[in-house]
């Protein structure tokens, strides 16, 4: 469904035998989305933060080393891979993780044609007339392009401190703009799925069941996103500065119970709009992201 | 002129307690660990603002009494004499290198290496930003300095940091205005403290303990603040540091929590009990590892018993208190007993009688002797990481403590019992 469903990355995975992995990163929080890996792997959400970090700096590079005011994408290389990222929307990307041995035409020519098929994915389950799966995708997805969704709504209160098209077109953020912490502790490992790996941070996103059909205007999808809550959280444990303590500081903060805090979806709007600030605070970022 | 080298002598302890004093104020050494996780919970409490109001009057409270005496009994007569005084003493306890520059109206104070500042940075730069300044404690030994200095009413200096290195900041930077003298509190320093001790005790095993202790204060008595005021061993930034500022700080904020948002009381108690269990854990747990503990006691076997008696001989050693060992069933039961604690002697002098065991600290810090005992592969010498203790402790901890007795309460002693529990999330963080 979303994000192109497990057997359309396997699909594009047959035409493409150089291909190894693939990322979809949040950003700016770096967090995974989903990944794909031809062979087993246990540490796509570590890679998947170190992707968000690689493509800042790679644009901030880019920038300055050739005054680039746009810049769709950046390949790294290796000698045993070929890492492309694309811009999937203003809060998402996507890397590809190629051997190295592969033509770099034909890379281009995947990662390309991988790209728009998120891409489609994306808009298509975002198009107007969803009302409540676009918004609820919103929030799970991110940060929609408003152009794409139509009128994807993005939480007021919390803005993202910088989006994918602005680094393309801005370069490296103001020194004012706190770059996202490096990584912390990954959370959980992946499964491994037959002769290939799919994982995803938010679970309800992943949708990863082949016989699910792919959501169209006249079959709204199911409840997908989780809690902002949930995602201010999971956040926080990542980066907290004493990841052990990181639900006592948070109540502390905030007065809500721990055990509300392990409950996180129960909370209410104004109990969010506070752990959110709470987040914010302990991080030193102005605004967060999720 | 004024003769630093002479502040040594001025260090003293309360004989049978293992209480430290400079001045006959009480002090006790503790790591960055500890530090940075204590003020962290006061703001979580307070707020920022309060919370740095509140830490920087519990500084200025504490080390105006250790200026002040010093300044007499040393002999600092001129305003220059108690300046090079003052700026010698923060570095000697290991808080950092401040240069102090007042009249007696207004001044400032630039700080470089400070304790809290520059270890949080290291500690915490370069995964997050802060974005409010770390140096309460400078900032009220600052505002001390500049009233002993001139002469001033004590407590009547304020202090602002406006510069800090862990903001990334060049250097640290303070100013400094003479105000007004804000309400007095009761005196905590040897005489109260002594008035409210009970009988000395010993442990078991004590004259091992005792032995341990003694030559580690024999050691930490040569340890002083390097070419930048920092006490930098066994893997931590170490400061003496008042034990006033830790028992106002806490119990005021404790106090207003109770007042304003009671049903976090019990979560900011767990933090005060982490604070002592991180403390412990790393504090104890880097001396235990070092090269200087292995050439004076031999090396580390890591059993149980060794690793209690241990800890318990590095507590009295950095003026915790005596730590006696009552019980010790491995694998199931510590109780770890005091005369009393550097927190119950200030709790009953400054708030009254307790309801419930008021030594948050030491309960983490047993807590940790119990965790040191038996999760720690002491054989295999273990780099004590950040990493390494989220590993241990992120499910939660297989022991529960309990403060059976307290001073505070009007007990005899302070007892801590530690027993075996499930390693549940209720039990995370020993709540």
């Amino acid at each position: 469904m979303v994000l192109a469903a497990r057997e359309d990355f396997g699909r594009v995975a047959l035409g493409a035998p150089a291909l190894k992995e693939v990322f979809i990163v949040s950003v700016p929080d770096c967090l995974l989305v989903k990944s794909w890996a031809r062979a087993g792997r246990t540490n796509a959400e570590e890679t998947a933060a170190q992707l968000g970090g690689l493509f800042r700096a790679g644009i901030a590079t880019l920038k300055a080393s050739s005054g680039e005011d746009v810049v769709d994408g950046i390949t790294v290389e290796s000698g045993r891979a070929l890492v492309r990222i694309e811009i999937i929307t203003q809060g998402m990307i996507a890397a590809f993780v190629f051997d190295r041995s592969a033509p770099l035409g034909l890379v281009n020519v995947q990662a390309l044609q991988l790209r728009d098929h998120i891409r489609s994915s994306v808009e298509q389950f975002q198009k107007p007339g969803e009302s409540d799966s676009v918004d609820q995708l919103s929030v799970e997805t991110i940060d929609a392009p408003a152009s794409a969704a139509g009128r994807v709504s993005r939480d007021p209160e919390a803005p993202f401190e910088a989006d994918t098209a602005r680094f393309a077109r801005e370069g490296t953020p103001t020194a004012e703009r706190a770059a996202p912490p490096p990584l912390a502790e990954p959370s959980s490992v992946e499964s491994p799925e037959d002769d290939a790996e799919i994982t995803g941070r938010f679970d309800a996103t992943t949708i990863d069941t082949p016989e699910e059909p792919l959501a169209t205007p006249e079959a709204p999808a199911r409840p997908l996103a989780r809690p902002r809550a949930t995602r201010l959280l999971d956040f926080f444990r990542r980066y907290a500065p004493d990841p052990h303590a990181a639900l006592l500081r948070l109540s502390l903060r905030t007065g809500i119970p721990v055990d509300l805090l392990e409950a996180p979806d129960a909370l209410e709007d104004p109990q969010v709009e506070a752990l959110a600030a709470a987040v914010r605070d302990i991080l030193g970022q102005d605004q967060v992201g999720v | 002129m004024v003769d630093l080298t002479r502040i040594p002598e001025h260090r003293t302890k309360i004989n049978g307690y293992d209480l430290e004093l400079l001045a006959d104020v009480p002090v006790v050494y503790h790591c960055h660990h500890f530090n940075l996780f204590w003020d962290q919970t006061i703001d979580d409490a307070l707020g920022i603002d309060l919370g740095t109001v509140i830490r920087t009057r519990a500084a200025r409270e504490a080390f105006h009494d250790i200026l002040s005496t010093l300044c007499g009994r040393l002999g600092a007569d001129t305003p220059a004499d108690r300046k090079t005084l003052a700026e010698g003493l923060f570095a000697a306890m290991g808080h950092g290198s401040i240069a102090l520059d007042t009249r007696d109206d207004v001044g400032t104070a630039s700080g470089e290496f400070l304790h809290y500042g520059y270890a949080w940075n290291e500690k915490y730069g370069a995964k997050i930003r802060r974005r409010r300044p770390a140096d309460a404690v400078a900032a009220g030994y600052s505002a001390a300095a500049m009233e002993v200095i001139h002469g001033l009413p004590r407590e009547s200096v304020d202090a602002k940091e406006d510069a800090c290195i862990a903001m990334r900041d060049r250097a640290c930077h303070f100013d400094l205005r003479s105000g007004d003298q804000t309400p007095l509190m009761r005196s905590v320093r040897r005489p109260e403290i002594e008035r409210a001790l009970g009988n000395s005790m010993t442990s078991r095993d004590e004259s091992h303990i005792a032995g341990v202790a003694a030559g580690l204060r024999d050691f930490a008595a040569t340890i002083s603040g390097d070419e930048r005021g920092l006490v930098q061993a066994f893997g931590l930034f170490v400061a003496m540091h008042a034990t006033t500022y830790y028992n106002r700080s806490a119990y005021d904020a404790l106090r207003h929590i109770g007042r304003t948002a009671p049903q976090s009381s019990n979560v900011m108690k767990a933090l005060l009990r982490e604070a002592g269990h991180v403390c412990a854990f790393n504090t104890f747990g880097g001396i235990l590892l070092s090269p200087e503990w292995e050439g004076m006691v031999g090396p580390l076997r890591g059993n149980v018993e060794e690793i209690v008696s241990g800890a318990c001989a590095i507590g009295r050693a950095l003026g915790m208190g005596r730590w006696c060992i009552e019980e010790l069933v491995p694998h199931s039961r510590l109780v770890i007993r005091f005369p009393a604690t550097y927190e119950s002697t200030y709790y009953v002098n400054r708030e009254g009688r307790a309801e419930e065991g008021s030594c948050y600290f030491m309960q983490g810090a047993t807590l940790a002797t119990m965790q040191l005992a038996h999760r720690v592969p002491w054989t295999s010498r273990p780099a004590l990481t950040q990493e390494f203790y989220g590993e241990l402790f992120r499910g939660g901890v297989p022991w529960r403590v309990e403060e059976t007795r307290c001073v505070s309460k009007g007990d005899e002693m302070c007892e801590f019992a530690i027993t075996a529990a499930d390693a549940s999330a209720e039990n995370r963080l020993t709540l």
